[in-house]
């Protein structure tokens, strides 16, 4: 079963500068049980395009979609209120940041309980007046909630539970807090993990140990991830699939397999190239030149043509649509590629 | 925390204890001395004398010093100039009615900042914050004493609802004629007050707001009262307690205007009528007084820190 | 099609070259409505960013205006500003008495009415802006000077310096601004505009060296100012070249927030009778006297405190606007 169906989403934010279209109609799917990832330069639109999933864009942004379905079920048409039962129960996020990203207010233990309390029938009430004493006079070390929580820390292989759930975020190290943000996020069991830049933030040796993490998740809770990442090591070493983003757009996806052997967008070639493996001197890597352009109304047609070293006048012209350039679903936009099987998939 | 909260208690204590000493050097430092000063160039060299020894001012520097302190520790703030009386007495009567401004003041000026600047910061961009917006800068450039002249043209003369001259004490009038008497004047301090914090309360919620740790929350689905009172309103009110705490200096500025304004005999109108009759001990006295207070409410709102931010309650200040 | 990713496309032979690209990239990107932005210097988005805001604009106004009136003060007041009429006339009435001495009955016109002591208000008024202006730039201008000193030595050398000098900031955070000019003024002995700018000046200077030292903490490990040190650049250079330049932004904003509050500081002053000499015309005296009217004149008090309001108002949005352009945080400026 597709655990996410995406067609043709758009994010678009209104400045007083004009229109960032943050998101370029983009298609992904994710199936049950998978780990696919979405890669791309810093201001690519992954990070928009996940928060769009759970509908976190702030005002002034604005989400539509021929389709954005999470098992089966249209998100955008559920109310507020409903998003609200989703969100941290059947979808949740680890951000980027694990040291902005939790409350320096609340105790790790009880920023996991409520969680917990939200969308788990234990019994415990989560009025305003009940949550507000928990906040003031800390929550009851005897509840379902609290047990719950230190539970999750042990999960995620933080020490001394017990006590540990009662530190503040701060006296918490970047890996310990990366940890407590998926203790959070997993504490309810999601269907669908979204994990933006989650190793990003952590020294080298953590991020092999968070990705560990990530894939006994994967096992232990039977949970679909989206791992969205800018660094091809992370990708290759822990996805089924991948998708690539530049500029709002989607522009290649195929197996991690297929993908890392045959890459055929010229921009997913780029990234490969300027990407240090362990066999590549750091001569031979070559950086991309130029930078990403900011998304407000890009006027040419392929959004890398002005980066692209393969690009003709056509490529600012016609709109390059999806077409199939390898094996297994493997897809590329690109007008450059011919398509193995002649047809160019429509799109929009 | 213990540890935190003692070294904010000695470092007051320094302060309190450095302005005392400023006082008493300063005092002692005008231009052509004070008694001279006090008494004019015509007074005779007697009566300077006089003065002289009745001030203790003919003892030695370090022995006056010591007499200063040890009468401060035992709040012998020594007699008025002008009228005799022990500016003890005069304190007594003078603290309770510049307080009672004071806190209805404060009452007013929390009462009205938090709310519209909670709804101006949740309403950002709307009709709501910009008229809260306006009205806010409004509060803001009108000095105390204005808005009490113009309370009292309205409520007092205009109107005459409320009365505009003097003070009823509680104990002896009862609550009511307290109240009465004390609500114009401590409107007028509270407007101003109101004004920076709710402009704090506002940018502070907005930055609040849009924090990373916010978005986590939406992200686990808390709804959106419980996102704002349980996740944002602490953080968020860390620098308003900051802001809340100075700002009573704006409120006790604005009351030693008002008590003009209202004919209030507060420890305003008692320093300047001292200052204007050369009255230098119940000046000296009211600067001390009012420092100490000013003292008192940092460190209030050191302790009030200690509570709301766990950063400080472990010790390490490196916020 | 070639699958050597390293290499494919560039032996393309119909592919364009990057300056072509380039060239065709930017035909298209002219034809778009949105101008790049990239740019635009900080300074031309600063003065858009200011042209663009009405609060600015109409703060600039007034505060112009303001200036304005105060510089051409004798040219713009109907009367001379010891001139006197009949005592608490009535805003928009008339004065009738011989009062250019030629024997004859002149009506003369008060658009505000007149104060107790028969001097036309509105005259009263425009003079007093006088008085405003120059205790407030003067004030500023001497808080500013000694406070970005205190603050720049402190926080440049630290240590001891740092120490003492943040003691007497502490200090002086024990006194109202208004309680320490009052209690300056009773040291200084006397009214008059000096000791008034003296004792608000004073009691200003924390915040410019509050503001001041924490700005040069910040800049005083970045970088350049590592690589200026490295180099051998004296002290007083980099303080003065690298580091205050850098600071400019919020010393700028902070001073547009005190002109208003010094403004206040000096008609408070003066309404509680301790500011300038009691025949000078300040806007305080008028409120002070305009109180004691209070039952038979209500536009004594009035009009010069919208006057104060009206101009401490433009500062603030004036201010206001500085700070968002200058992207500078409310809590990093003070608001006494």
């Amino acid at each position: 079963m597709t655990m996410l169906q995406i067609e043709n989403l758009r994010t678009e934010f209104e400045t007083p500068r004009g229109t960032v279209t943050a998101v370029n109609g983009v298609d992904l799917h994710i199936d049950n049980g998978e780990i696919v990832g979405l890669v791309g330069e810093s201001g690519s639109g992954k990070s928009v395009l996940a928060q769009s999933v759970m509908r976190l864009v702030e005002d002034p942004g604005e989400i539509t979609a021929d389709e954005l379905l999470f098992k089966g079920e249209p998100l955008l048409e559920k109310s507020e209120a409903e998003m609200t039962t989703i969100r941290g129960n059947e979808i949740s996020m680890v951000f980027q940041d694990p040291m902005n990203s939790l409350n320096p207010t609340i105790t790790v233990g009880e920023q996991i309980a409520e969680t917990v309390r939200l969308h788990q029938d234990i019994g415990e009430s989560i009025s305003l007046p009940a949550e507000m004493k928990r906040k003031i006079i800390g929550a009851s070390k005897a509840s379902e909630s609290w047990r719950r929580a230190i539970e999750m820390l042990e999960s995620v292989q933080i020490p001394h539970p017990e006590s540990r759930a009662t530190d503040y975020p701060h006296e918490f190290s970047g890996g310990m807090r990366q940890r407590a943000m998926i203790a959070i996020a997993l504490s309810c069991e999601p269907d669908l993990l979204i994990a933006d830049e989650p190793t990003t933030a952590l020294d080298v040796t953590i991020q092999a140990q968070i990705l560990e993490e990530l894939h006994s998740i994967l096992e232990v809770f039977d949970t679909s991830i989206l791992l969205i990442t800018h660094d091809l090591a992370v990708v290759a070493e822990t996805c089924d699939r991948v998708n690539v983003m530049y500029a709002g757009e989607m522009v290649e996806r195929a197996t991690t397999r297929e993908l890392f052997s045959n890459p055929q967008h010229p921009y997913t070639q780029a990234l490969l190239a300027s990407t240090p493996q362990v066999e590549t001197a750091v001569e031979e890597l070559e950086p991309i030149p130029g930078t990403v352009p900011e998304p407000i109304d890009i006027p040419y047609a392929c959004h890398f043509a002005p980066r692209c070293p393969e690009a003709k006048e056509e490529c600012f012209e016609v709109d390059p649509a999806f077409r199939r350039v390898g094996s297994e679903d493997h897809e590329a936009a690109c007008i450059r590629r011919e398509p193995v099987d002649g047809e160019v998939i429509e799109n929009e | 925390m213990k540890k935190y909260i003692a070294k904010r208690v000695l470092n007051a204590l320094f302060v309190v204890w450095l302005v005392a000493t400023v006082v008493f050097f300063g005092l002692r430092a005008i231009p052509g001395g004070p008694v001279r000063t006090m008494l004019g160039a015509e007074a005779t060299e007697e009566a300077v004398n006089r003065m002289r020894a009745e001030l203790g001012l003919d003892q030695p520097l370090y022995v006056q010093y010591v007499e200063w302190m040890i009468d401060l520790v035992t709040f012998d703030l020594g007699q008025s100039l002008t009228s005799g009386e022990q500016i003890s007495v005069m304190m007594a009567s003078a603290v309770p009615r510049t307080l009672s401004i004071a806190l209805i003041g404060v009452v007013v000026g929390l009462g009205i900042a938090l709310p519209t600047g909670i709804i101006s910061a949740t309403r950002k961009g709307q009709r709501s914050d910009y008229v809260a917006t306006v009205a806010a800068f409004l509060g803001l450039s009108m000095p105390a004493f204005f808005i009490g002249i113009l309370l009292a043209l309205v409520f007092g003369v205009w109107w005459g609802v409320l009365p505009i001259v003097g003070y009823a004490p509680l104990q002896e009038d009862g609550i009511v004629e307290w109240f009465r008497r004390i609500l114009l004047p401590g409107i007028s301090v509270g407007v101003p007050y109101a004004a920076v914090v709710m402009r704090m309360t506002r940018s502070s919620l907005l930055e609040v707001l849009d924090a990373e740790y916010m978005r986590t929350a939406k992200a686990k689905g808390v709804g959106r009262t419980t996102r704002l009172y349980k996740h944002a309103m602490q953080n968020a009110l860390i620098p308003v307690v900051t802001v809340a705490g100075i700002q009573i200096a704006l409120v006790l500025v604005g009351s030693v205007t008002v008590e003009l304004v209202f004919g209030i005999q507060g420890i305003g109108r008692l320093l300047v009528d001292a200052i204007l009759d050369r009255n230098y001990p119940v000046t000296q006295a009211v600067i001390l007084l009012v420092a100490s207070i000013m003292v008192f409410m940092n460190l209030s709102v050191d302790i009030i820190y200690t509570f709301l931010d766990p950063r400080i309650r472990y010790g390490d200040e490196a916020s | 099609m070639s699958n050597d990713h390293t290499t494919s496309g560039r032996s393309d032979s119909d592919a364009l070259d990057p300056d072509e690209r380039e060239r065709i990239a930017r035909r298209y990107r002219d034809e778009s409505p949105v101008e790049s932005t990239e740019n635009r210097g900080v300074y031309r988005r600063i003065r858009d960013q200011i042209l663009s805001d009405k609060k600015a604009i109409f703060g600039a106004t007034m505060v112009l205006l303001f200036v304005f009136t105060a510089m051409f003060a004798p040219m713009i007041a109907p009367y001379e500003q010891d001139e006197t009429f009949g005592i608490n006339q009535e805003p928009n009435s008339y004065s009738e008495g011989d009062y250019t001495g030629n024997g004859e009955i002149d009506r003369v016109w008060h658009v505000l009415g007149t104060d107790s002591f028969g001097h036309d208000l509105f005259t009263r008024i425009v003079f007093g802006a006088r008085i405003s202006l120059l205790v407030a730039l003067t004030t500023v201008a001497f808080a500013f000077t000694v406070g970005t000193a205190i603050g720049l030595i402190a926080g440049y050398y630290g240590g001891l310096i740092d120490e003492l000098l943040m003691r007497y900031v502490d200090f002086q955070w024990a006194f109202p601004s208004i309680i320490l000019a009052a209690g300056l003024i009773a040291f200084l002995g006397g009214l008059g505009v000096t000791n008034v700018v003296i004792a608000i000046g004073v009691a200003f200077i924390d915040d410019f060296a509050r503001l001041v030292r924490g700005e040069v903490l910040s800049i005083r490990e970045e970088e350049y100012v590592l690589a200026a040190r490295a180099i051998g650049t004296s002290d007083r250079r980099i303080m003065t070249k690298e580091i205050l330049p850098n600071a400019v932004a919020p010393i700028i904003v902070q001073m547009t927030l005190m002109i208003p509050l010094a403004i206040i500081a000096e008609a408070a002053l003066s309404f509680l009778g301790l500011g300038v000499k009691p025949t000078t015309p300040t806007w305080g005296l008028l409120l002070a006297e305009g109180r004691q009217y209070i039952n038979q004149a209500w536009w004594i008090s009035v009009f010069p405190g919208l006057a104060i309001m009206v101009v401490v108002l433009a500062f603030n949005m004036f201010g206001d606007s500085l700070r968002d352009a200058f992207d500078v945080k409310q809590s990093e400026v003070s608001e006494k």
